[in-house]
């Protein structure tokens, strides 16, 4: 069920997220900016740049090694992706055959090498991702956030979306456990039922927003919250940086576009 | 119509982030300037996740065997008004794509252009307001619901295949990709849009001071608000779909060449029509809307900003000068009538 696996992904991501290893512990900005520069790099290689684009994983597996992230839960996004990057690279496949690369007797169409491309370049992205998560979290990332000066509006935003998240999920899965009981063997929940169902879940937020802003008033809230934004030894984050920028930057010029 | 990160290039990303933060921005300074309290800030967290609880729920849709789910954007702009549902929706986007691989943290500016920037400002300003003008109607209401989501769907996944064909990852054809597009999300919006209409009606029914409130938000659009969404619409064209520009000869072009049998050979021998043509070829500064005679989509991409920040400065120059005389005009005549 929907709701059941958006809460057991939640709570795997915060279980990650409270390992304690060097990748943990590096700043949130210093670990935001090498995956930007990650991302840059892979996005700009070329569609037939394949060589590139594999070599790029170093850093997955290096992320995946060093941040002890459960690879299971990597494969799962990769898979997720998947079929949007198949449909996208059958089209390459049907509309680009001139030869590509040359193996002995066997010719590889730039379609297909253009297929690899984007099927690697989405679990290299996807992973990527993951990595920055499952190291950092969403408090991680509002500190990160707050300390290059985003508005607070924003991270109050994401911090408390975050927070009632969970709570919600739970609460739309028990609403639909209610109707499922009510209504077996029925996909989906019936027309008649949609306007009173959602509605009830929308009051019951809107009550539950305006108790929270109340309690929050009377804790001194004034339109922001403190954000924890940690403190790291400087050295290995300037270190972290500037060896992975190195390796991106060194890939990409050796490998071409 | 998430994108992933690898359907979108450097030079796509870089568009599409620019403009979408250009949004972002626009929405916070609205919020901060005409908030008078904070309490709208906890309301939108808990409306964000409210999106996300609600999007976990499958709706049958009657007549098929198929469910859908609800999106958001509309009836954020709804509850909330244009600003509040923009900003809460860029969260939503960001936390799907962090937390559930729902789109790519680089594709996350294109995400927050096709599915929060057309449902909150199109679809809030030019649709949902003009037709429910603060009279709550069941009518009024569904009808907005059902145009805001389908109009703006359109426009949302019409942008995914300018975007992605504009970062050259695919080789998939114009025609096949947007027919392939279009009509699943005309269905997806109509479903949506009901869906939105019901809850709305629910509780606009039930509770209408909810609906009452949401319209607390300025209705007035400022002219500086209007030039600067047109100036980031602009940029986006001129900049990013520049890309996918056809690269076939335009109208009178392929008239020549119908008649001719090659453009080309249209002016024939050096005559004054040809060293013209050498002229402008050799003085124009972005000659085939490229910088230097570049072929990469970069050269593209400034020629088409450099292109609508020169167009722009003249009009601007050219509509300066006139009210300056059209002033010193009026203050002539105001200064005769007095004597």
């Amino acid at each position: 069920m929907k709701t059941e696996n958006a809460i057991s992904e939640i709570q795997s991501m915060e279980r990650a997220v409270e390992r304690d290893t060097f990748i943990h512990r590096l700043d949130p900005v210093t670990k935001l900016l090498v995956t930007v520069a990650f991302f840059g790099v892979v996005l700009s290689m070329g569609k037939y740049n394949l060589g590139g684009v594999i070599a790029m994983s170093v850093y997955i597996f290096a992320g995946i090694a060093a941040g002890m992230i459960p690879i299971r839960k990597i494969i799962k996004r990769c898979i997720f992706i998947m079929p949007v990057m198949l449909l996208f690279g059958l089209a390459n496949i049907i509309w680009d055959r001139q030869t590509g690369i040359v193996i002995g007797k066997l010719c590889i169409s730039r379609g297909w090498v253009s297929a690899m491309v984007l099927m690697v370049k989405g679990m290299l992205t996807v992973s990527a991702c993951y990595i920055l998560i499952a190291t950092t979290g969403v408090e991680g990332i509002c500190a990160g956030l707050r300390k290059i000066r985003v508005s607070s509006i924003i991270v109050t935003q994401i911090w408390l979306t975050y927070r009632y998240l969970l709570l919600l999920v739970e609460r739309a899965g028990d609403i639909f456990n209610a109707y499922r009981l009510r209504s077996p063997g029925q996909r989906g929940i019936n027309i008649k039922a949609w306007g009173p169902l959602l509605g009830h879940l929308l009051m019951s937020s809107i009550d539950r927003g305006q108790n929270v802003y109340e309690s929050m008033i009377l804790r001194g809230y004034r339109g922001s919250f403190p954000i924890d934004t940690g403190k790291s030894s400087m050295k290995s984050n300037l270190i972290w940086a500037v060896a992975w920028c190195s390796v991106f930057i060194a890939i990409r010029i050796i490998t071409g576009r | 119509m998430h994108m992933a990160d690898a359907l979108v290039s450097t030079p796509v990303a870089a568009v599409m982030g620019v403009a979408s933060v250009g949004a972002l921005g626009y929405s916070i300074y609205k919020v901060k300037t005409e908030s008078t309290d904070f309490k709208k800030v906890p309301l939108m967290g808990v409306m964000g996740a409210f999106v996300f609880a609600s999007q976990m729920l499958n709706f049958t849709i009657p007549g098929t065997n198929s469910s859908g789910h609800i999106c958001g954007g509309m009836l954020l702009t709804a509850l909330l008004g244009p600003y509040s549902a923009f900003i809460t929706m860029t969260v939503i986007l960001l936390l799907q794509c962090l937390i559930f691989a729902d789109g790519g943290l680089m594709a996350l500016g294109c995400n927050i252009w096709n599915m929060a920037f057309y449902a909150c400002f199109a679809g809030g300003f030019l649709i949902y307001r003009p037709i429910v003008k603060d009279k709550f109607s069941k009518l009024r209401i569904m009808l907005a619901s059902v145009i805001g989501c389908v109009v703006t769907l359109q426009m949302g996944s019409f942008s995914v295949v300018l975007e992605t064909l504009a970062a050259g990852v695919t080789e998939l054809p114009f025609s096949y990709f947007v027919t392939a597009m279009q009509p699943i999300h005309l269905a997806i919006g109509a479903v949506e849009g009901v869906l939105t209409g019901l809850v709305l009606i629910f509780v606009g029914a039930t509770r209408p001071e909810i609906i009452n409130q949401a319209s607390g938000e300025k209705k007035r659009v400022s002219f500086g608000a209007f030039l600067a969404v047109f100036a980031i619409v602009t940029l986006v064209f001129a900049g990013g779909v520049s890309l996918v520009a056809s690269n076939n000869p335009d109208g009178l072009e392929w008239s020549i060449r119908k008649v001719t049998g090659s453009e080309d050979e249209f002016v024939s021998g050096k005559n004054n029509h040809e060293k013209a043509a050498d002229i402008v070829d050799n003085t124009s500064i972005m000659a085939d809307y490229t910088v230097n005679d570049s072929d990469k989509p970069l050269g593209t991409t400034a020629a088409g900003v450099i292109g609508s920040l020169a167009v722009a400065a003249v009009c601007c120059t050219g509509c300066f000068i006139f009210m300056k005389i059209r002033k010193k005009k009026i203050t002539a005549n105001e200064n005769r009538e007095c004597n």
